[in-house]
Formats: C-alpha cells, structure tokens, sequence
C-alpha cells in the first residue's frame, strides 16, 4: 500500500515538473528580431512593502506597489531607465504651439485582459473616473475635457500650458477599462476583486499579506512576457526576505539593501542592481518660527551640515550629497552652480556672529539676549541611518555653536509634526523647528514638484513643509509649471535652484544609493530605473 | 475538608459567577474607552492613510468629503458614542487601511494567532514542568544548576533574537523549515495542507516557546522545592514508591496551583510576544496586523482588535476565576 503511495506521489511530481518546465524560446515578436530569449518558468521576487489589491485606488506604495500595479495596467507613456519617457499605450503624442491640446494617438488592436479592446473612450473615462475619484498622485484638475474624435484618438484639452504634461498624466496614468469601472461607485473598496487591465501580466491571485501572483499575457501589444509566472509573496523584515535571497528561497527583493551588505551579496550566485536612489532626507527648517525665519540662520545650519562625512560614515560610502538647490545631482534639470554642498564650519559661525548670537557664558552654546540656541531635531526612528544621521549633524552643528538634541518619533508622529504653524490644505498645523525628513523617489522625477514644495499659496504648496512664502518663487514656479518650451523651462527651474540655494528652507543632506540584491540563475536581466528600482515591466519583455 | 452536595457546589459557582461578572463587564467596559482614547492620544492623522501618500495634494473638498464618509469630521465625544454603539451590536467598525469590516479581518487572523500562543502555552508547559520535575529531583547536581543559568538566559533573551537566530539557522542554512509565512504561497489540499501549516508553525511556535519556557521552569522548580519537604512526600517514599511516581503523583498535583495561575496569566504576555514573532516570520496572525494598524492610525482597526484581544484575556482570566476553587479546596468558600 505504502510502496503504491510513494509511486503515485512520484508520478504526480513527474506530471507537476513536466508542467512547469516552459523552456520554449519566445515567440519571434515581430520578423527581423534574431535574438531568441529563454523563458522563465517563474521568477520569486519577494515583497516586504504589504501591498494591497493593487488597482489606482487600493495600491499602497511608490515602489514596488505603482511598479506591480502596471504589470497589469498600461499607461500611454513609460519612462525608460533614464526617466525619460517614451510612447507606451500611445503610438505618438503631440501637442499644438500653445501647449493646450494633447493629440495622442493609441495603438491599433489593445486589448483588455478580457478581450475587450482599448480604445479612446476608456482613456476618456479614466479622466473623467479619476475626477470624480481623486487620488494625490494623479491629480487632474486641469485637464478641461477630454476628445474622442475617433475610437485610436484622444484629445486632451488643457486649461492652461502644463510644461509636465507628458511625466503626468499620460507617463503614469493608469488607463482602466470603462466596462469594468463604469459601475463602481465605491473605488477606495475595491479590495478583493482581481484588477482587469491591458498590461503584461493579470493579476491571478491576491491575499493578503500572503502573496501576489501574476501570470503572463500571453497575446500582450508588445509581444508575450519572458517571464511566465511571478510569485510575490510577503515577508514583513527586510532581513528576513534577504536571507530568503541568499537561501535562493526568493529571486530578487523590493527593499534595498544596507551599504554594509553589498559585498556579501555579489557573490556565490548572488548579485545587486541598483543606483543612485532618488529617496532622499533633507533637512527641514521651520521658517516660520525665529530664528529660523532669518533666511541666514538657515544658511548656518546648511553649512554647518557636513554632507559628505555623513555619506562616508552613515552610509559607508554608497550614497549621494544632496544639492542645496534642492534637485537632485542627476535629474536633468539639475542646475550645476547649486549642486555641490559646501561644509564651511566658519561660514556658518560669522553667520551666527553677524545675526548676533554669540556665547557669551562660554557653556558652548550662542545665545542673544535670553535666547540659547538649543533645538529638537526631529527625525522618524524606524531608519537607523536616517538617526545616525542626524546625530552626525547635531554634532557638526554643535561646533558652530548651536545645540540640537536628536528626538526620534515613530514615523506617523514625526511626519504630523513637521508642518509649518499652520494648516495646508488638510493638513493640521504641525510643530517643530527643525527636522529630519525623506521624501520619496517621486519628488525627484517630476520639476513640478519644486511648485508644490515651496509655493506660498495653501493650494498650490501642498507639500510645503517648511512654510517657505517667497514671491519671486511662486512666480517662477507658475512660469515653469505652463513653460511648453523644455530649454526655457529648464532656465526658470536654474533660478528656483538659485533661489532655493541661498534661502534654505530644507536643505537635501543625502540619497542613499539603491542597492538590489537578486539571484543571478533565476533572471540576471534586471535594470536599475533610475532613482526608482529593479521592478519595471519593461524589463520583463523581449527587446524588440 | 468535607465532602459538598452537588446542588450547593453549584450555587457557590452561581455566587461566584454573580460577584465576578460584574467586575469583568466594568473591566472590559473601561478597556474599550482606552482602546478609543489611546490611539487618538498619538499625533498625527489617518488622512495618508485613507487617501495616500501625498493626501494633501487633493483637492480639499475630496479630504472632507473623505473624513466625512469614516466619520471623522464629528466631534471626539460623538464618534466615541458611534464606537461604544457598534460594540453594543457587536459592529466592530471599517478598517481605514483595509476598507473592509473590522470584525472580517479579525476573524481571518485570530485563528491563526490562538493556533501560535496556544501551541507555544501548551507546550512551553508541559515542557517547563517536566523539567522542573527532573531538576528538583536532582537539585544541587550539575545539571540542575546549569539548567537554571540556561532558562534564566532564555527567559531574559529577546523573542526576536531567538527568532532571527531560528530563521536563520533552520530556514537559511539547513533549509529544512520555511522562511516566511503561514502557508507556502504555492496552494495545498488535505494532509498536505495540514503538514504545511504544521511546518509554518515550527519556527515561530518554537521561539515563543524558548523565550518563556524559563519562566514556567523557574516558577514550577520553586513550587516543587516547597513541596518534597512535605511529610506525604516522605511517606510516599517511605511506602517504596519509585522516584518517578513520588514526583509526578504526589509531589506536581500539590505544586500545580502557581502554575495553573501562571498558565493563564501567560497568555497575555504570550499574545504580547506574538506581536513581535509574527512579524519576524511574516506570520499571518493579528500580532501583525495591529502593527500594521498602529503605524498608520488605523484607529477602527486598533481599537476592534484591540478589543477583542482584551475579550480574550479577560474570558480566559475568568475562566480561571471560575476553575481556581476546583484546583484549590482552600478557596471554596
């Protein structure tokens, strides 16, 4: 009886393992393409992040949670690995002179995962759904309406000139299908119905906190994926899903590694992919609250922030200084006078000195008057080097004279305090002088943002922390925001950085470098999107 | 000690049930209004949460219209009312992060939670006495000194450490359990379902039971030692009974009442423990999902699973109210 057990369960691991080998070359795409790539039968990338259903309005984090979520939707443009964005969904797009009509052109003959073809009317619906069902990364106000003069056609009438227009909406706005949606009412509650979509992979199965996985659209636009099947299942620690890695019971990994690991990663079948990372922490300075609002007392603390020794200590080395104008180093509109962060402990003391403020009970701490220049630095405790960090810079700080006491909050409370002492939109006043605080890869990829960090109005600075008000910028910032033309958009956004530069209101201390460990047997085709991750669809397809 | 009728036997359980009910209720009454007050106590808002990361770049009329939908824009006192209202019809409320009932998030993670602590309980128990058993009896050896500088060790180690150190030994090198989870992702049926689940248990169950197995061990070697100095152990080995049946039938039974008492007052501190072993093996319980509740003011789902929790605390602390007198002739009055 046992002896047949065994026999049977051999077979049915003959039958399992029959089924899973799939080492068929793929399908020649199109005629001229000579290269024949090896599927993969399935690839286990490990997820530490807990998504959620994964449709625009249930998906939870930046990376991986967008990148898994457009494995199932497409979008009409997609950044390449540079961040420059390239047609997708869209054959083409145009806009006239004056930047107020986007004429995109689709592809002939997208489907929907279900058959249903996609066609303008669906991006019209999308619009129009996402209006009516805002969510913050796709904010849609100024698209007026949107023109179907045929089903391959889509107009996008603008209210005015939007100089991002391409980045987003059309790079990152997922287009959903309009007989799927159209009798939705509660968008935020779809959290158990798998997504429908036109992208690479359906989503056929979720649970939660469990797993994701995805199987291959075998008829894709853009021809079948190379990867057959990915696995994403859940591990809640980051050290837990890197033992996973290295015990090659996952192939790759959302989270990026500790500088200190990487070595230990690049080898025995192990390697990493990664780059400069666009998450960055800058250093939050309430310009509301004296002597903080003195934009001088502000250029102290910036100079008295020694960038490139917490880059060599905190982070071993694999990270990247921030720029005082705010942009990242590698972002093209980086403008290079305001790139480079200059320590200068002198500086920063005549600084101090020319505001007054001096030691005059030799305690090591300046004061003027009955005002000792002693401050919290808040920073969130679940990043140990983040702590590190602001422990290095209220050491350096010190030096020049004012005292900052490290306070670690949990994250959530961290993030409430650091507002200014009144309210932006729906967000409560917060309270703090000076912080530690990281934004995501997002900020960096979109000169946009510059408008929303540092506006002084509650609408259009959503992200002011800092409670920055400056005329000159706001201005500026409206001109690039409608600028059409990239070489004069790029000349205003050099004189944000300017200004940005010399007034201080957060200063970008560093980007730690994305370091992505991954098993070389399973898949070694793994690209570094730049500031972003290694999770992109675009990889998973055959160059074409 | 006389023996009592059964009718008044169950008239004292009667009394007792009517002293001890009223106090648990007030116990439970008072717990809830702490599991309101104590998350909103905490700054910050769930606006990121409901709405994403970045909430204030939507229009302000959308947050509004948001907070009005989970009720958020009443007042403190009137969303306290609404709360204490639910618990009343048993509606635990709606999950912010979750959009989905409280009570349908709890009942898929309870299960899973109460199958870790109450492996980890039973056999950190068993497990402890026993070796308390030996150690008394061979107490002042060798080994019964160095079983004490061990569990004392064990008792004060992090769960997360053991755990870490498991992971790592038995899942990364001898690849023999798995590293994560609760299930494998790759669907079972049937006895290998079962097995599956069992090998998912190993790990975590074992850490819980590492980390408190030292303070069964030193509770029941003390209570032992108080006990084989009595006369009936004497005169059990005076009849020439073995040393085994001296031990385990007439020395544990007189040694079992702190242990009983710590049996049950365990399970909080093991649900406690739960919290943090769950998320280093990504176990699907409700340890992680409180967690994950408080990192973002899920403030429905802290206080439902919070609340049910303490149900269970204080079921099992009535319980064991209600069995004491059974264990100890002494209380039966």
């Amino acid at each position: 009886m046992r002896r047949k057990l065994i026999a049977l369960f051999m077979g049915l691991g003959l039958v399992a393992a029959a089924c899973a080998s799939d080492d068929k070359p793929i399908e020649q795409p199109a005629p001229g393409v000579t290269t024949t790539i090896p599927q993969v039968a399935t690839l286990r990338f490990a997820n530490t992040t807990g998504e959620k259903n994964i449709t625009p309005w249930t998906q939870g984090s930046g990376y991986p949670g967008y990148y898994m979520m457009t494995l199932v939707y497409d979008t009409l443009a997609w950044l390449d690995p540079d961040g420059k964005p390239q047609p997708w969904l869209a054959r083409e797009y145009s806009a006239d002179p004056a930047g107020l009509r986007w004429t995109v052109r689709l592809h002939e003959g997208v489907a929907f995962h279900d058959g249903r073809p996609l066609t303008s009317a669906d991006v019209k619906f999308t619009v129009e759904y996402l209006q009516k069902n805002a969510r913050p990364r796709w904010v849609l106000t100024n698209v007026d309406r949107v023109e179907t003069p045929d089903p391959l056609t889509a107009i996008f009438v603008l209210k005015q000139p939007q100089a991002s227009f391409v980045l987003n909406p059309l790079a990152d706005l997922p287009i959903i299908p309009q007989h799927v949606w159209s009798s939705i009412e509660r968008p935020l509650e779809q959290t158990t119905q798998l997504p429908i979509g036109s992208g690479p992979y359906r989503l056929v199965e979720y649970a939660e906190n469990q797993v994701h996985r995805f199987q291959a659209n075998e008829s894709y636009i853009k021809g079948r994926p190379i990867v057959n099947e990915i696995v994403m299942p859940y591990i809640a620690t980051t050290q837990a899903a890197f033992t996973a890695v290295q015990s090659g019971q996952a192939d790759a990994v959302s989270a990026s590694l500790t500088p200190e690991l990487k070595p230990q990663f690049n080898q025995g079948g192990l390697k990493t992919a990664g780059g400069a990372g666009y998450r960055g922490w800058y250093l939050y300075m309430n310009t509301g609250r004296p002597p903080f609002d003195k934009p001088e007392f502000r250029q102290a603390m910036a100079a008295a922030t020694n960038s490139a020794d917490i880059v060599a200590t905190a982070l071993l080395g694999a990270g990247a200084t921030g720029s005082p104008g705010f942009v990242h180093r590698a972002a093209p509109w980086s403008n290079p006078a305001t790139r480079d962060s200059r320590f200068d402990l002198n500086r920063a003391r005549s600084l101090l000195d020319g505001l007054g403020y001096r030691d005059t009970n030799n305690d090591g701490v300046r004061e003027m008057d009955s005002n000792r220049l002693e401050f919290d630095l808040l920073v969130r405790n679940n990043d140990a080097v983040a702590v590190r960090a602001a422990e290095l810079i209220s050491q350096s700080v010190g030096q020049a004279g004012v005292k900052l006491n490290v306070t670690a909050l949990d994250q959530t409370t961290a993030g409430a305090r650091t507002w200014p002492d009144y309210a932006i939109g729906a967000t409560p006043r917060g309270d703090y002088t000076i912080a530690m605080f990281s934004w995501a890869a997002a900020v960096q990829q979109d000169p946009d943002f510059l408008r929303s960090m540092f506006h002084s109005s509650t609408t259009l600075g959503t992200l002011n922390r800092a409670g920055y008000k400056n005329t000159q910028y706001d201005e500026l910032s409206d001109q690039q925001s409608k600028a059409v033309d990239e070489a004069s958009r790029n000349r205003i956004l050099a004189q944000m950085q300017e200004i940005l530069a010399r007034d201080m209101p957060a200063y970008p201390v560093f980007y730690p470098e994305d370091i992505f460990p991954y098993r070389v047997s399973a898949f070694d085709r793994w690209v570094y999107y730049q500031g972003v991750g290694i999770l992109n669809k675009a990889t998973l397809l055959a160059p074409r | 000690m006389a023996d009592v009728p059964a009718g008044r036997r169950r008239h004292r359980v009667l009394r007792r049930l009517a002293v001890r009910v009223p106090q648990y209720v007030l116990i439970v009454l008072v717990a809830a209004s702490a599991n309101f007050a104590l998350p909103r106590l905490m700054p910050g808002e769930p606006v990121e949460l409901l709405l994403g990361e970045m909430a204030n770049r939507l229009p302000a009329e959308t947050v509004a219209q948001e907070l009005a939908d989970v009720g958020l824009d009443q007042p403190l006192l009137v969303q306290y009312g609404r709360y204490m209202a639910g618990l009343a019809r048993g509606d635990l409320g709606y999950s912010f992060r979750h959009r989905r009932p409280v009570s349908t998030l709890v009942a898929e993670r309870l299960p899973w939670t109460i199958l870790l602590v109450g492996t980890a309980l039973l056999i950190s128990t068993i497990l402890g006495v026993a070796l308390a058993a030996f150690a008394v009896w061979r107490r002042g050896r060798r080994r019964d000194t160095a079983s004490i500088a061990l569990f004392t060790f064990l008792e004060s180690t992090p769960p997360f450490w053991i755990g870490l150190l498991l992971l790592i030994w038995f899942a990364a090198n001898l690849k023999v359990l798995p590293l994560y989870g609760t299930v494998s992702v790759d669907a079972t049926t049937g006895l290998a379902r079962v097995g599956d689940i069992l090998l998912h248990l190993v790990l975590p169950a074992a850490t819980l039971v590492l980390t408190s197995v030292g303070a069964v061990f030193l509770l029941a070697r003390a209570s032992l030692l108080g006990v084989v100095r009595e006369d009936y152990v004497l005169v059990a080995r005076a009849k020439g009974l073995r040393e085994r049946s001296v031990a385990f039938r007439h020395a544990l039974p007189a040694a079992s009442l702190p242990i009983a008492t710590s049996v049950l007052l365990r399970v909080g501190a093991l649900a406690g423990g739960a919290v943090i072993v769950e998320r280093v093996f990504s176990y699907r319980g409700i340890g992680t999902l409180m967690l994950e509740a408080s990192f973002g003011r899920d403030f429905p789902l802290l206080q439902g699973g919070v609340f049910v929790l303490t149900l269970v605390v204080v079921g099992v602390n009535l319980v064991g109210d209600l069995l004491y007198p059974r264990l100890d002739p002494r209380v039966r009055r």
